[in-house]
């Protein structure tokens, strides 16, 4: 995928406008005497590639284990903004290959990635939607022939994703979510599956 | 509220979704073994030369415009156009008494592309070419195809007149080996392939970008990163000077799925496999240029002892490459082609001159340099209108293009 930096702010601009408009469509949120919260959220999953450009298939393992962590600032458990990093594994190769002109080759190859996204989101009735945009900070480890070499990039991309939430405490939220990310530059996009917790730190 | 909200969300996904893009190159289609000319049937280079001209069509609203330029180009045979930028990469054979041309034809502007055969008979002038008599109307009769159909959209050319007499040589210098990925080449840009096909393209040279990895290998790759624009891989990411040779070989392909080539595959495919006269390499880095060098005297020297005209130019893009240049101890006997200004061009004795073109002709200074047994090529023209202005008092010696169909066509149908 292709997808310009004019369509994101684009996108940017249009999803504000949707925010706020279905914020004002919305009736109060149930705690009526707080406006305003900061959470943290930590949750982990799996995650998978759907869109690579990849090279070769041999010994490819796509995606696995990932983590993330958010700190959100809420208003009224509706409109809220949040800062997300984590650590989401897109691929890693094992395999030997006779490369032209060279001859057998041992490799070894990881990528991952970082993200650090600011991400806007609407909460209602449980659901939670979000749109993210921000850098994903690319890390490749490849092994060939035991000549290591570490290579790391920032690029830019967005994320969006859908969850529900389920309060067990005051402070404290139990929900799923599933996501979709998009590394514009690499054209690497990702699907993510995570269960999450939520920890209300600060309200006033 | 509710559906401005919902109108608003449907354009997000719209926008989101219609973003998505992928560069696809053009698969370009070939005649059935069967139906296409055999090796044996191939006529021979001294008579493929006089089918050049300058040829009307009948049909100025098809994808050949009304006038294109067929040229021998190297193993090829070239035709080139204005409209579109449209080109066909042909064989001349004979086949009972007549010559035959079939190929397949392609607009650079567009992936508009199919097949092409042409004919000419007796009546038309195939028993003057093939007894080698120069000259004379000649016409050739045939049909195009769209995609990989078989052809059938009638297309005759009638030669109005020879190719323009050139009173100096002209370089047509292909990009990046003969042209950019963005244009759906079915060959990647600095690829092996896309440096054969070039003099199909009408170039009769080129340009190649030479960066090294982190092991010293000199490899033909334009972008300073690796990125999907230019490699299919899982693991390349980042700067190509973090990899190895055998990193890259193992872990990466270019788009079209060819292996990044050395600079030692290319020149070696430019000396065996082309015709081409020259080689611009442009130097990534200026610690490229110590293993570009050596590079480039071996394969001149070996150019000239199979008696093979071929120039090849060590590039001078910035002030640093140029330094590294002039501190080689081999400068002296390195030609070069140098970007930056006339004083430099002089300090570096760079038999080449290459100014941007968006500077303008410069006559004067051309003309400055060629009395000092200099040349000037002009970088990178790819606009039609602006290309008379360079043409115009004999002023380029040469023109760095992405589209050396349409240098071709404006030089050769002047």
């Amino acid at each position: 995928m292709n997808i310009t930096r004019a369509k994101y702010f684009l996108i940017g601009v249009v999803y504000s406008l949707c925010t706020s408009s279905i914020a004002q469509a919305e009736a109060p949120g149930t705690d009526s005497t707080t406006l305003f919260h900061i959470a943290v959220e930590g949750g982990g999953g799996y995650t998978r590639p759907i869109s690579t450009h990849p090279y070769s298939s041999h010994g490819l393992t796509e995606g696995g284990a990932s983590f993330l962590l958010r700190v959100r600032w809420g208003s009224s458990n509706r409109v809220g903004l949040a800062l997300e990093s984590g650590y989401l594994p897109v691929s890693a190769s094992h395999y030997t290959t006779d490369a032209p002109g060279i001859g057998s080759l041992h490799v070894d190859a990881q990528l991952s990635t970082i993200p650090l996204l600011l991400l806007f989101s609407l909460q209602r009735y449980g659901v939670l939607i979000h749109l993210g945009a921000g850098y994903y900070r690319l890390r490749s480890w490849v092994n060939v022939d035991n000549e290591t070499t570490t290579s790391t990039e920032w690029d830019f991309g967005v994320s969006a994703g859908v969850g529900a939430v389920f309060p067990i405490s005051d402070n404290v939220g139990i929900g799923a979510e599933i996501g979709w990310r998009n590394i514009s530059e690499q054209q690497i996009s990702l699907v993510s599956l995570a269960v999450r917790v939520s920890w209300r730190l600060v309200r006033w | 509220m509710v559906t401005r909200s919902v109108v608003l969300w449907i354009t997000v996904l719209t926008l989101l979704f219609s973003s998505c893009a992928k560069d696809t190159a053009v698969d370009i289609p070939a005649f059935s073994p069967d139906a296409s000319l055999r090796p044996n049937e191939m006529i021979p280079d001294s008579l493929r030369t006089l089918l050049d001209g300058v040829y009307s069509t009948t049909d100025a609203s098809g994808p050949f415009g009304a006038s294109v330029v067929i040229r021998r180009n190297g193993k090829f045979i070239s035709l080139v156009c204005r409209k579109n930028y449209t080109f066909a990469v042909l064989q001349a054979g004979r086949r009972d008494s007549s010559i035959i041309l079939e190929g397949y034809w392609r607009s650079a502007r567009s992936t508009d592309h199919g097949l092409v055969r042409l004919s000419m008979n007796v009546l038309n002038g195939a028993g003057r070419i093939m007894a080698g008599q120069p000259g004379g109307g000649i016409q050739f009769e045939g049909a195009f195809g769209n995609n990989a159909n078989e052809p059938s959209n009638a297309l005759i050319l009638k030669r109005e007149r020879q190719l323009s007499v050139q009173t100096r040589p002209f370089w047509v210098i292909a990009h990046r080996g003969g042209g950019r990925n963005s244009d759906a080449f079915s060959q990647s840009e600095n690829s092996l392939g896309m440096i054969k096909i070039a003099e199909g393209f009408g170039a009769n040279a080129i340009e190649i970008d030479a960066r090294l990895t982190s092991d010293g290998v000199p490899i033909l790759f334009h972008d300073e990163n690796f990125s999907p624009r230019l490699v299919n891989s899982d693991y390349c990411i980042g700067p190509v000077a973090n990899y190895t040779f055998k990193q890259i070989r193992a872990l990466c392909s270019l788009k079209n799925g060819e292996q990044v080539p050395t600079l030692r595959e290319a020149l070696e495919t430019v000396l065996t496999e082309t015709s081409l006269s020259l080689v611009w390499i442009d130097t990534k880095s200026p610690q490229a240029v110590a293993a570009i060098i050596p590079l480039q005297q071996e394969f001149l020297a070996r150019a000239r002892q199979q008696g093979r005209t071929l120039e090849i130019l060590v590039g001078l893009p910035s002030g640093d490459i140029l330094d590294a240049y002039k501190n080689h101890p081999m400068h002296v006997q390195s030609p070069a082609v140098c970007e930056l200004d006339m004083q430099n061009v002089r300090a570096s004795n760079a038999s080449i001159w290459a100014p941007r073109w968006t500077l303008g002709p410069q006559h004067t200074s051309v003309l400055e340099l060629r009395a000092e047994g200099r040349r000037t090529f002009f970088w990178t023209i790819d606009e039609q209108e602006f290309v008379g202005l360079f043409l115009d008092n004999d002023n380029a010696d040469g023109i760095l293009t992405n589209y050396p169909m349409l240098i071709a066509y404006e030089y050769y149908s002047r």
